[in-house]
């Protein structure tokens, strides 16, 4: 006789040993060894690397502390991040990993995790830049801990965001158009004079005092602190797209999705000046 | 039915909008290797993939290896016993071929790395792949990525290893090792595949489920199949346009298979010449698009 089967979800049940850890930390490693990130490695270190030998300007120093690391290696990241996420759909490996026990929910939380990776280099980076900008006393003002971290953040914030598409998403010009988006979005914010440019995505916080940046104009108005926790809080938002691709239960997610969403609501209008 | 079924499918159906690709089919399997044989279309993917997890059956009672794959929990069970080789078994190009099954196994929740990477090593060292391990899965023939899509299915030896189509692109040694693998694979452990090819199930396969349209037509040994088609295979020196098929031998010489005119040379028959009998010839000269997969 049969016996009838309603028709239900695939939801599996966690797997039992964490893979998460032990995929985070290959993740990572293929994310950091990425061409693309390298890439993006490759144009910080050769950009501040010069600036070292030349006389660099106080401005110039610190933008490349606080802004750059935006532009490189964070638009890499992008890339980097989405080809990575969207690496299984390419390879054609969708029906051979669906049936594992860690499951897609695993392998993209795994996968924001490992974000973090790119991110803490990038800290490194600017930790050792700064360091030299200080014994070589090139600053008039010294960065504070906010300045600092703000590039690290945006390249978390650009793999979190790679990731985002490449799991919606899975092609490659999916995340290309996303990164050409991106990038002309952010132009398009930060090319207003006038604090809403502080919802963009690399600021620089050192003013300009002459065309050449010669002259130290001082720090621009707002707060570097809440650009951070703005910066966080879209971090937080792309990462729960992310997972609400793939979540069996669905319900954290978009409670993790709504606290980041205050997040950044917050920290963007803790910014303002 | 004993403690030892591992799978137990009782009118399982499954349609692709108005397209029943299985369509009450029922499915035993125990220790040992089980074969479906059957045309393109028949349904023996859509029910390895139901039997893998990756799909739900719209009816049906189904159980593997004791549990129900719509629980979440029994899924999970299903899973961690489970060894998976998709038709189209597809690794990142990037990857060395022991990068590509160092994933797999962590995913399989081996997460202490010497003991993974042992397994790996193992798994590669089955299918013959040792040599290769360093390779990027870009330079591997298709015959070798085929052997590394079985190296991830065997990882932590399973309990039941389903694979579809598991010969495709294998040269004739390779095959034959392969054979070796499967039936060593056979051995305490329940394995279903799908194929087209009647050697490798008369090689390997301790019971025969021919499919078509859906249904199971046949339930059995490789002797019971075969011996349904004793007296009802004969040559001719001539095509004979009353056989169900003919084909040509060598030079004047035709098999056929059917019901024999009087006085026919009758001759052994073997497990295609039962297949063709059970499906219709149609099956022989099936070269349209694969419904079930179309569909899908």
């Amino acid at each position: 006789m049969s016996i009838a089967i309603t028709r239900s979800p695939m939801a599996t049940a966690a797997p039992v040993a964490s893979v998460v850890p032990v995929l985070a930390r290959q993740e990572a490693r293929r994310l950091v060894r990425h061409p693309f990130m390298l890439f993006g490695f490759a144009l910080f270190i050769a950009t501040t690397g010069g600036s070292l030998i030349a006389d660099t300007s106080a401005t110039t120093a610190f933008s490349l502390v606080d802004s750059f690391p935006s532009f490189y290696p964070g638009v890499f990241t992008i890339l980097a991040g989405g080809l990575v996420a969207s690496r299984d759909h390419r390879a054609g490996s969708d029906e051979l990993v669906a049936p594992l026990p860690g499951r897609a929910f695993e392998r993209v939380l795994a996968l924001c995790v490992a974000s973090v990776a790119p991110a803490l280099l990038t800290l490194g980076l600017i930790l050792l830049l700064h360091a030299a900008y200080v014994l070589q006393g090139v600053y008039v003002e010294t960065p504070n801990v906010w300045h600092l971290t703000q590039g690290p953040v945006t390249v978390l914030g650009g793999c979190l965001f790679g990731i985002m598409v490449g799991t919606w998403a899975p092609t490659r010009s999916a995340v290309l158009f996303a990164l050409v988006l991106m990038v002309a979005a952010n132009l398009w914010v930060n090319g207003d004079e006038g604090p809403q440019n502080l919802f963009g995505l690399s600021i620089g916080w050192g003013e300009w005092g002459s065309p050449d940046g010669r002259v130290w104009g001082g720090l621009a108005p707002g707060s570097p602190m809440g650009h951070v926790f703005y910066l966080l809080g879209l971090c937080g938002m792309a990462a729960s797209a992310a997972l609400l691709r793939v979540a069996d239960r669905r319900t954290p997610v978009i409670v993790a999705g709504f606290l980041s969403v205050v997040v950044a609501v917050t920290g963007g209008i803790g910014q303002l000046p | 039915m004993t403690s030892h079924t591992t799978v137990r499918a009782e009118g399982i159906v499954k349609a692709y909008g108005r397209q029943r690709a299985l369509d009450g089919f029922d499915l035993a399997a125990t220790t040992g290797v089980t074969g479906l044989l059957g045309p393109n279309g028949a349904g023996k993917t859509t029910l390895l993939r139901i039997l893998a997890t990756v799909l739900a059956a719209d009816e049906g009672s189904l159980r593997i290896l004791e549990q129900d794959p719509l629980e979440p929990e029994g899924r999970r069970h299903i899973r961690r016993r489970l060894g998976y080789l998709p038709q189209d078994a597809g690794f990142h190009r990037g990857f060395t071929a022991f990068e590509a099954v160092d994933y797999v196994a962590v995913l399989k929740e081996h997460t202490k790395a010497r003991a993974r990477h042992d397994e790996v090593r193992r798994v590669l060292d089955l299918v013959g792949l040792s040599g290769v391990a360093g390779k990027k899965v870009r330079a591997l023939s298709g015959g070798m990525r085929q052997r590394l899509g079985l190296a991830q299915a065997l990882l932590g030896r399973p309990q039941l290893l389903v694979l579809d189509e598991p010969t495709v692109g294998l040269d004739p040694e390779q095959r034959m090792r392969f054979r070796d693998l499967v039936s060593e694979a056979g051995h305490g452990r329940t394995v279903i595949l799908s194929t087209h090819q009647t050697e490798d199930v008369a090689a390997v396969c301790s019971q025969v489920v021919v499919v078509n349209r859906g249904r199971a037509l046949f339930t059995g040994g490789v002797d019971e199949l075969v011996k349904l088609a004793e007296g009802r295979v004969w040559v001719d020196s001539d095509r004979d346009p009353r056989a169900l098929a003919g084909w040509r031998l060598g030079a004047h010489r035709y098999h056929h298979i059917g019901d024999p005119p009087a006085g026919a040379e009758l001759v052994e028959p073997g497990v295609e010449d039962a297949y063709l009998l059970l499906v219709g010839p149609q099956a022989a000269t099936s070269d349209g698009a694969d419904q079930e997969r179309d569909a899908a």
